[in-house]
């Protein structure tokens, strides 16, 4: 019972330091603009909602709700897209074995490392000849087609863990590779394909540089776009509500991985590894 | 055998696909159809929400004037605007009317991005302009960018502050000595804790005034620098004296400064003045900056103002753009209209258009309004705007405030820093 | 009669001559790839190959690249001391980073494995500073809370480098992932035979675990060598104070699309991309000696 108990004071102790900063953007949320940028006492002086009201006036007539479900929409059809196509990709390159797979997975890795900024020129050239400009393809159909090489990797270590024995059963039951696939190695990645979803919705959501570069009309904006909206440093900023806007992007991401996240619960069922 | 065969047919598949949408989908049309029907153009522009209000309104204004035309609009915020603008340019996906810095307008116009404004299908009317300013935006004799609004260099202090401090307030004529005092009584009086004024030896628009104070100024008409490494050295001296006597920013404030408010010394209450401009005084700044602020023209040893009439920013016209009838008229509109003035209001600066100015002014409150009244009695004293600076200009100003850095962390000689700075700055404007 | 045997038995010892045991229609492998063939094609060779050309040449955005060969990168190693710098800047950056935040993740992950109904909770919790990620409002909050650390070239590089450190929620889910898919047979023998819980830990939990952390390695590594946003928003652009911040992004992004320069840029970029590879080259290589998949254990 002891041990129970100190387990949760040192974890409730090193949350407390973490979410400090989490703290301080709540709370200015609620502080008028001078006192954001002047003061660094944690509580507002002085608690205001206006900050909130303005967020809801909306902006240039576009409301908060549009935004949201343009982010919505972003964001699931990443998460469908990135869960089957990296899920397929992966099992071919931990399960399956051909001729390029070793110069392909090298291919693969090394996606990951050219930096974004020298790609987005001749990216965005080809969403252009595609007539894609100011759609969400350009956001989606990346995700569709598996370039996030990211979780390719991260589902083929999960698959590379799995015990063979399991594969060796299924074919002698006289499943081909699909099957294996399908009803052997698929469930029992969960845990790999919980954490691909999670995370690209939460990544697809976050993403301002793509988002910015190809939506134009302020009617197809998503949230995290719309937010930086409101620090132009040429003209006025409204600091508060741009507080305030954080926490409320926060809102949705954070319900969504508190939801889903009790899907890790449940890991490797120990009786497929006996049945 | 047949192992070989797949990945090559997979590959042969994957090529001619890629090939094929490439080819078929290129050369589409971009904005609206030619000739007939209903045309439709894009606006892009940074700002802020306030500022996207009021320009949709206006638009809205305009397509009801126009039936024929559409807008569609984009807007985001400075440094995020640049960026995607280059990138739509590169990509071959430009607005058709967009928003230009004065920094920015020769390195587009140069590079046969901009649309000419003064004459074919991209014309625009001018006569009511303040002629000044349009020198801004005309590179090699042709016009690239119209600026809808002007500003002007200004001094903003806390003369709350400085009454209680007992220093002296700004008058006409005051010199480079009278602020150096004045900031060293606001910051003994407060034990250090708020310094007189903002550090403004980086910022290459300050050392430009104080330039162009003596005669000189920061570029030629060719396009190459025209002060030396003496003249930096001498500013440098001045406001890092400052510094050293406690009547500047101290360096670690300084380092922060970045042209956002968020780390601007005066709004953080950490320092009671700087320098800045006045299209800067939008609805908001008081409250922002948490107390009144008095403007005052820039202190000079010389008898000359040297401040000029500055394009805050222009419309452009992009070269690319398959409607230049269509978005000059809107252009036209903006710049020109009555009734898209009072709409548009402040949200830019103060109008360049006289006509516009007059009936702009008088529906003005608060900040605003100071800076229009500002604007009216430094306005007859304002040179005209020297031409868009050359390609490299942008960098030029950076590594002057990364130079500046060194000298005020006390890594160098002020000497050594100048000379460094110079052949920086050489090469950035040659290569 | 043993003829017949003996022809009747030669098709059945085909079987075992064939080296792989899945696969047996490579054609099957390639359909599963198929997605990803084409986005590779489409999305990402196509764009790579066409900053590897423009790394050969003069590109100001706007107008047709000029041709210069190696120019670009000849300018980068002998006449550009910001380039050096930035090296150096990232270098230090990620030899900082990236393992304190493994380290973090690793052990809130093992501190947070332990059933409990709190436990969807606190991993929530923790995981709420990745969820802020690179968001301006909150390298805003960092620049207030520290911002007299933020304003000092000894101590920039550090608060950026807090900053990452502090999003260590992300790896940490995955090490809760792998965590979970641990056998529990296998911590039911070690403890059957007697083993502490240091012992389990070291011969249960890390080899099993070890795909996973090979895995959150070599991928905070590549991140850490391309961050961008958390200096780009702290520094306020431009790598200051006195460029103790100017990561090798930045000076990329810089050079690109302020400088107008993006045929030097992209040569950064490729320069980059050799460095990362040859990094996670040797990570590969050197898994051999640590990493334990027990898939493979079969063979």
């Amino acid at each position: 019972m002891r041990r129970r108990v100190l387990w949760h004071v040192v974890c409730l102790a090193l949350l407390a330091g973490l979410l400090y900063p989490v703290g301080w953007l709540v709370s200015a949320s609620f502080k008028p603009a001078h006192e954001i940028l002047s003061s660094l006492r944690l509580l507002p002086e002085q608690v205001i909602i206006g900050n909130y009201a303005e967020v809801f006036r909306g902006m240039a007539g576009v409301s908060v709700w549009r935004f949201l479900t343009n982010s919505m929409v972003v964001s699931v059809g990443s998460v469908i897209g990135n869960v089957v196509s990296c899920a397929l990709a992966a099992y071919a390159f931990a399960w399956l074995r051909f001729r390029l797979r070793g110069l392909l997975f090298a291919f693969m890795i090394a996606t990951i490392m050219l930096p974004i900024h020298v790609l987005l020129i001749p990216q965005y050239t080809i969403f252009h000849r595609m007539d894609m400009i100011d759609t969400f393809w350009p956001l989606v159909l990346p995700k569709i087609l598996a370039t996030d090489a990211f979780f390719v990797f991260l589902i083929v270590q999960f698959m590379r863990g799995l015990p063979r024995e399991l594969g060796d059963a299924a074919r002698i039951d006289g499943c081909g590779p699909v099957r294996t696939f399908a009803y052997v190695v698929l469930p029992l990645s969960k845990p790999a394909l919980v954490t691909t979803a999670i995370f690209t919705f939460i990544w697809s959501w976050n993403d301002f540089l793509s988002q910015l570069i190809y939506l134009n009309t302020p009617e197809n904006y998503t949230l995290p776009l719309a937010l930086r909206l409101f620090i132009d440093q040429t003209s006025q900023t409204s600091y508060g509500a741009m507080m305030a806007m954080s926490v409320l992007t926060l809102v949705p991401i954070g319900l969504f991985f508190f939801a889903f996240q009790r899907l890790l619960v449940e890991g490797v069922s120990t009786t497929g590894l006996n049945g | 055998m047949r192992r070989r065969a797949v990945p090559r047919a997979l590959a042969l598949l994957a090529v001619g696909a890629l090939l094929g949408v490439t080819a078929a989908c290129g050369g589409g049309d971009d904005a609206g159809s030619t000739g007939g029907g209903p045309v439709t153009i894009r606006f892009d522009w940074w700002g802020n929400p306030d500022r996207a209000e009021v320009t949709e309104k206006a638009i809205d204004l305009f397509e009801q004037k126009n039936q024929n035309i559409k807008v569609e609009t984009s807007y985001a915020e400075f440094n995020a605007y640049f960026q995607k603008l280059a990138t739509q340019i590169a990509g071959g996906g430009a607005p058709d009317v967009l928003q230009m810095d004065y920094r920015y307008v020769r390195e587009y116009a140069d590079r046969g991005v901009l649309a000419d404004l003064g004459s074919g299908a991209s014309k625009v009317d001018t006569s009511g302009v303040t002629q000044q300013l349009l020198s801004g935006g005309t590179v090699k004799g042709k016009l690239y960018g119209i600026p809808p609004t002007q500003n002007t260099q200004v001094f903003s202090y806390d003369f709350a502050q400085w009454e209680k401090s007992g220093a002296a307030a700004p008058k006409d004529g005051w010199t480079w000595a009278d602020l150096k005092a004045a900031a060293q009584k606001v910051s003994d009086s407060s034990g250090g804790k708020v310094r007189g004024i903002a550090d403004l030896g980086g910022i290459e628009d300050w050392f430009e005034v104080w330039l162009r104070q003596q005669g000189k100024t920061l570029y030629s008409d060719d396009g190459t620098i025209a002060y030396t490494a003496a003249d930096v050295a001498r500013w440098w001296e001045m406001t890092d004296g400052m510094r050293r006597s406690g009547a500047a920013t101290p360096a670690e404030l300084t380092a922060k400064m970045d042209g956002s408010q968020a780390n601007d010394p005066v709004t953080q209450k950490l320092a009671s003045a700087g320098f800045g401009y006045d299209s800067g005084f939008t609805a908001k700044s008081w409250e922002i900056a948490g107390r009144e602020l008095k403007l005052a023209p820039f202190p000079s040893d010389t008898g000359k103002l040297g401040q000029y009439a500055k394009p805050a920013m222009m419309f452009s016209i992009s070269q690319a753009s398959k409607q230049k009838e269509a978005a000059a008229k809107l252009v036209n509109f903006l710049i020109n209209d009555l009734d898209a003035g009072k709409i548009l209001g402040m949200s830019r600066g103060m109008p360049a258009n006289a006509q516009v100015r007059e009936a702009v002014g008088g529906t003005l409150t608060g900040p605003p309004q100071v800076g229009f009244q500002y604007e009216q009695t430094v306005g007859p004293k304002l040179e005209p705007a020297p031409p868009p600076p050359p390609k490299g200009a942008g960098t030029v100003k950076a590594t002057f405030q990364r130079v500046y850095d060194d000298v005020i962390f006390q890594r160098t000689s002020i000497q050594q820093a100048a000379d460094k700075f110079m052949s920086e700055a050489q090469k950035a404007i040659t290569t | 009669m043993q003829t017949i045997e003996r022809s009747v038995a030669a098709p059945r010892t085909r079987a075992p001559q064939r080296v792989h045991r899945y696969g047996e229609r490579p054609g099957i492998a390639y359909l599963f790839l198929s997605p990803w063939v084409v986005g590779a094609l489409l999305l990402t060779l196509g764009p790579m190959l066409a900053s590897l050309y423009l790394s050969f040449t003069d590109y100001d955005l706007f107008t047709t690249p000029s041709w210069v060969g190696w120019e670009n990168y000849r300018t980068l190693f002998t006449d550009d001391p910001r380039f050096i710098t930035a090296i150096w800047v990232t270098l230090r950056y990620v030899f900082i980073s990236t393992p304190l935040k493994l380290a973090a993740a690793l052990a809130v992950a093992i501190l947070l494995n332990r059933a409990s109904r709190a436990q969807g909770f606190y991993r929530s919790a923790f995981y709420a500073p990745s969820l802020l990620g690179a968001s301006v409002a909150v390298a805003l909050v960092w620049r207030v809370i520290f911002r007299d650390w933020v304003a000092s070239p000894d101590y920039a590089l550090l608060v950026v480098a807090a900053l990452a450190v502090w999003q260590f929620g992300a790896p940490m889910v995955i090490f809760l992932a792998g965590l979970k898919q641990i056998p529990q047979e296998l911590y039911d023998a070690s403890a059957v035979d007697g083993a502490g819980w240091w012992r389990t830990f070291r011969s249960v939990t890390l080899p099993m675990l070890s795909p996973v952390i090979f895995f959150n390695l070599v991928l905070e590594t590549i991140h850490a060598f391309q961050a961008f946003t958390g200096a780009f928003v702290i520094s306020g652009g431009r790598g200051g104070p006195v460029d103790s911040t100017l990561f090798y992004t930045l000076y990329l992004y810089e050079r690109g699309f302020s400088q107008f320069r993006m045929g030097y840029a992209s040569a950064m970029a490729w320069i980059l991309v050799l460095a990362i590879a040859l990094v996670t080259a040797v990570l590969f290589r050197t898994s051999r000696m640590w990493v334990f998949y027990a898939g493979d254990e079969a063979r």
